[in-house]
């Protein structure tokens, strides 16, 4: 009976399982992705108390890291609950599949768009300088409009995944039927019409197909599934790394070539500061994009197990990196410059006092301490504010 | 201070926790297609692999007698051709049994 069998046998392929990084993912989600979880929590916490208690959101500036500070720490906050839903089943339903990919995705756009928005700024201020000082120093409205805009539209962005995301169990649409050779093998049974025979096989299939629920793509037609797996991460690339990244580019060179031209003696800071803010940029999302648009580009082709495994290793990789620049993001656009510096150090020594007086400390050094900081405020007047934004 | 302290302390150690608990989730997918023909008298059933889901290709993964799942091309004859032959069998088996009983 088994005589031909081993002929087709040779040349059979497979379903590919995923089962191949577990230890790697394990690492990154244990030891990698907590690590960025609580550091950017803490720093953009830290962020977001100095504003909201401190610093009155002065410049454009402010509007945009604080707005930044905010998508990070979404995305902070969004992102051991992904991790959480998807070892726990996603137990809480389908709301909370859409909900929490659909957050992810808008913190993503948004924290992104946002340093554009920064860098357009800071191109304003100084290499625009005369032309922009009426109008920077006029209003904050146009900040809190370019901010509305951009939230706005990575929500637009982010609808395809509100949509698109389900809650299901992978063996949904499957139909399985049972040949009469088998009959006696297998435990066949009607199925409720009786038209058809379900069949439970032997093997790995049945298992890791119904063990279960995956948040996922879930799609009602074939054309709708081919535009939106091609539409989504090619958006993603353009407009959530290409885009930014041009813009970036064009103004901090622009910004770089007007420092270098001045006659400051901090100006070689302000420029070291600018090129680490780029190239940081580029060092977290260059490889995950690449390796996004090379998996978007290959999506439909017929390819090998061990190829697809590569490239999701690839992938895993590189998007732990990515996730480490919501970390990187207050200390590269907040805590460098001198101004924000003050009023966190002002925070640090008030918490001081603050715990000090619990004790029953003197309270003469909380004096004395808040007098040389608004000797140190009036220093750094509204003027300085935008230019000493990066300056360390 | 002591109070920011305290909540990232907490988190680090609800994060940690919660993040051990590691729990496989393998989705399966036919990434390319068998190039032979699967004898028809091995076959015993199939499930259908859309592009309208995870994953990316579409496959009629027929399931052979000795539990192995067989990648097929649904665009390919033969395949389709099968599929038809498996459901008359089917249909037959179902008539057959209800006159049984």
């Amino acid at each position: 009976m088994n005589d031909s069998y081993e002929d087709y046998y040779l040349e059979t392929v497979e379903p590919c399982e995923e089962q191949g990084y577990h230890n790697v993912q394990h690492f990154l989600h244990v030891y990698v992705h907590s690590i960025i979880c609580i550091l950017g929590f803490v720093g953009n916490i830290l962020v977001i108390l100095t504003y909201a208690f401190y610093k009155r959101t002065k410049s454009m500036t402010d509007v945009y890291l604080l707005n930044v500070a905010i998508a990070d720490i979404l995305f902070v906050v969004a992102l051991p609950l992904i991790i959480f839903s998807e070892q726990s089943d996603w137990a809480l339903g389908t709301w909370s599949c859409k909900l929490l990919r659909g957050i992810y995705s808008i913190n993503l756009y948004s924290g992104i768009l946002l340093l554009a928005c920064i860098s357009l700024d800071r191109y304003l201020a100084i290499v625009q300088a005369r032309r922009s000082f009426r109008l920077r120093s006029r209003t904050l409205v146009y900040s809190y409009l370019i901010c509305g805009a951009v939230w706005f539209m990575a929500l637009l962005l982010s609808l395809p995944t509100f949509i698109y995301f389900e809650r299901y169990k992978p063996s949904n649409g499957q139909s399985h039927l049972s040949s009469e050779n088998d009959r006696n093998q297998t435990n066949s049974r009607n199925n409720a019409d009786g038209s058809e025979y379900l069949v439970t096989l032997p093997g790995d299939w049945y298992t890791f197909q119904e063990k279960q629920y995956v948040c996922d793509w879930f799609f009602k037609e074939n054309h709708t599934a081919r535009q939106m797996k091609t539409l989504v991460p090619s958006t993603q690339v353009a407009v959530g790394f290409c885009l930014p990244l041009l813009v970036m580019a064009f103004c901090y060179s622009q910004v770089v070539f007007t420092l270098l031209r001045a006659k400051n003696f901090q100006r070689h800071k302000a420029v070291r500061v600018v090129l680490t803010v780029v190239l940081v940029f580029i060092a977290c999302h260059l490889p995950y994009n690449v390796a996004l648009l090379y998996d978007t580009i290959t999506m439909f082709f017929l390819k090998e197990c061990s190829d697809h495994e590569h490239l999701r290793l690839a992938l895993i990789l590189t998007k732990s990196l990515a996730y480490l620049h919501c970390c990187l993001n207050p200390l590269l656009y907040a805590f460098v410059g001198v101004n924000f510096r003050n009023h966190f150090r002002k925070i640090v020594e008030d918490a001081w006092c603050l715990g000090k007086r619990y004790i029953g400390a003197r309270r003469s050094s909380r004096n004395t301490s808040e007098a040389y900081l608004s000797s140190r405020r009036s220093v750094d007047s509204a003027a300085y504010d935008n230019a000493t934004s990066f300056t360390m | 201070m002591a109070q920011i302290s305290g909540t990232a302390l907490t988190l680090l150690l609800v994060l940690t926790v919660s993040l051990f608990c590691q729990n496989a989730t393998a989705l399966a997918c036919c990434r390319k297609y068998t190039k032979g023909e699967i004898p028809f008298t091995r076959i015993r059933g199939y499930s259908i692999q859309t592009v309208r889901t995870f994953c990316n290709i579409d496959a009629i993964i027929f399931h052979t007698s000795i539990g192995r799942n067989v990648c097929a091309d649904p665009s390919q004859n033969w395949v389709m051709e099968t599929i038809h032959k498996l459901k008359d069998k089917v249909r037959a088996m179902t008539k057959k049994q209800a006159k049984h009983q």
